[in-house]
């Protein structure tokens, strides 16, 4: 019997350890239920061990017995005689007159008597039937493969042989065909989404530049010239869920957003008013319920602008 | 003669009565749910050569298991509960660690002893002449 991996002992099978891991379960239960609080792990071992043991012993008998008397399929009689063979060490009622019909065994009466005294406990869990059958799957003959078989003398209704790529090294041809053309036109046109992205990010976050950052470049100049070729190729944008033939609507009261151009070097320490600032206009955003979703679409928008800018924009990689 | 016939007539009278005792258990053993689950019984009888499509039969064998288990837990449990009665009439102080009633090797070898199972453990070290002998004859 093939067994997996280290946790089964040697010459048991994968079914045999579930069988008594199973087991080990019943028979704590029934202690339990006897009268015990608590049990050695080892104590309970050797009991489930004698436990299946017995259990073992029952089935070879009766089915002993059943063979004796020419019997492939085992009756009540049988099952009786081994209750009497495996009883005989401890005693039960009736011992004595073993020429009995054995339907009126002793060892029938102390069963009966257990099971009225007894309150039933039911197995803690569902047990499926076990061992599990595995379907093993068959290589398909040369018939249902659509092959001739090479060679007379291999009738078509044997499993087919295995494929030559198998065991031979076979040539490979690249099926793929490489138009130069076409993978130009695709390449500028992922280029060209990538701007109009960008282009649309920009849109979004641009307000009109206040009078005090005169230093700051603003933003949307540069890009003014692509903002209006976009805006007549018909810009689509779904963010907000505006969509009014693509416009989006700019809402009324927005926090300001402090643009800095920086060629090489980031600011680790912002000036704390303009900090504040943020802060403030931020928090005032929060009362207006509906506009909860912008904010925290425009913050991500910020950072992924903020980002891009700090290092010289590559629109492929957007 | 007419003793003899008579007899028989009460020994046919009994035999039926059996015969309908057991029948009538055989059935009541659908509604009973031993601890021991069918799957499992079958399974291990299957091992053992045991055929049989009746169902009841399946359930007859996992009871009689279960009612040998309970036995055997039960001496056991005889034999815990004397020996936690035995150590409180020395020391009064063990009461409050003995409640708990653990199954244990020692215990359970003496309760399959009974059955014709020897369980037995070899004993450790030999701290007295007494070691190993028969704990009948020996003092506790």
């Amino acid at each position: 019997m093939s067994n997996g991996g280290a946790e089964s002992t040697p010459g048991r099978s994968k079914a045999d350890d579930f069988g008594y891991a199973v087991a080990r379960k019943a028979v704590a239960q029934v202690c339990e239920k006897v009268g015990f609080e608590g049990l050695k792990e080892s104590a309970l071992d050797a009991l489930t061990d004698v436990t299946l043991r017995y259990l073992r012993d029952l089935g070879k008998t009766a089915s002993s017995n059943a063979n004796i008397c020419g019997r492939t399929q085992c009756s009540i009689f049988d099952v009786v005689r081994g209750f009497e063979d495996i009883g005989s060490y401890q005693g039960f009622p009736g011992a004595y007159n073993s020429g009995s019909c054995l339907v009126s065994s002793g060892t029938i009466r102390n069963i009966i008597d257990f099971v009225e005294s007894e309150e039933e406990i039911p197995f803690a869990q569902p047990v499926p039937q076990f061992p599990i059958v595995r379907e093993s799957k068959l290589i398909p003959s040369f018939e249902k493969m659509n092959e001739t078989p090479p060679g007379n003398h291999i009738p078509a209704w044997l499993p087919a042989l295995p494929d030559q790529h198998t065991y031979m090294h076979t040539p490979m041809w690249d099926e793929r065909v490489s138009d130069p053309r076409a993978e130009k036109i695709e390449q500028a046109r992922q280029r060209r989404k990538a701007e109009r992205a960008l282009l649309s990010l920009q849109q979004r976050l641009a307000i009109p530049v206040p009078n005090n950052m005169e230093k700051h470049v603003s933003v949307m100049e540069p890009f003014a010239p692509a903002i209006e070729a976009a805006k007549e190729v018909g810009v689509n944008e779904d963010g907000d869920g505006d969509g009014e033939g693509g416009r989006t609507l700019l809402p009324e009261k927005r926090h300001t957003v402090k643009f800095r151009f920086k060629t090489r070097e980031r600011m680790l320490v912002e000036p704390l008013d303009v900090h504040l600032t943020k802060k403030v206009e931020w928090r005032s955003e929060q009362s207006l319920g509906r506009e909860d979703e912008r904010d925290d679409k425009k913050r991500r928008a910020e950072y992924i602008y903020r980002q891009s800018m700090e290092y010289p924009p590559e629109l492929t990689q957007l | 003669m007419n003793q003899q016939q008579q007899q028989q007539q009460l020994g046919d009278g009994r035999r039926h009565d059996d015969d309908a005792v057991l029948a009538e258990f055989l059935s009541s053993l659908m509604d009973y749910t031993p601890t021991i689950p069918d799957e499992l019984v079958e399974h291990f009888l299957g091992k053992s050569g045991f055929h049989s499509p009746d169902v009841r039969l399946i359930r007859l064998v996992a009871v009689a298991t279960q009612k040998f288990v309970a036995d055997v837990a039960s001496d056991a449990l005889q034999h815990c509960k004397a020996r936690s009665a035995a150590v409180v009439k020395d020391k009064r102080d063990k009461q409050a660690k003995d409640k708990r009633l653990v199954l244990t090797m020692e215990d359970l070898s003496r309760a399959l002893r009974e059955y014709g199972v020897n369980a037995k453990h070899q004993e450790y070290f030999a701290d007295s002449p007494s070691t190993g002998m028969d704990p009948a004859s020996r003092e506790e």
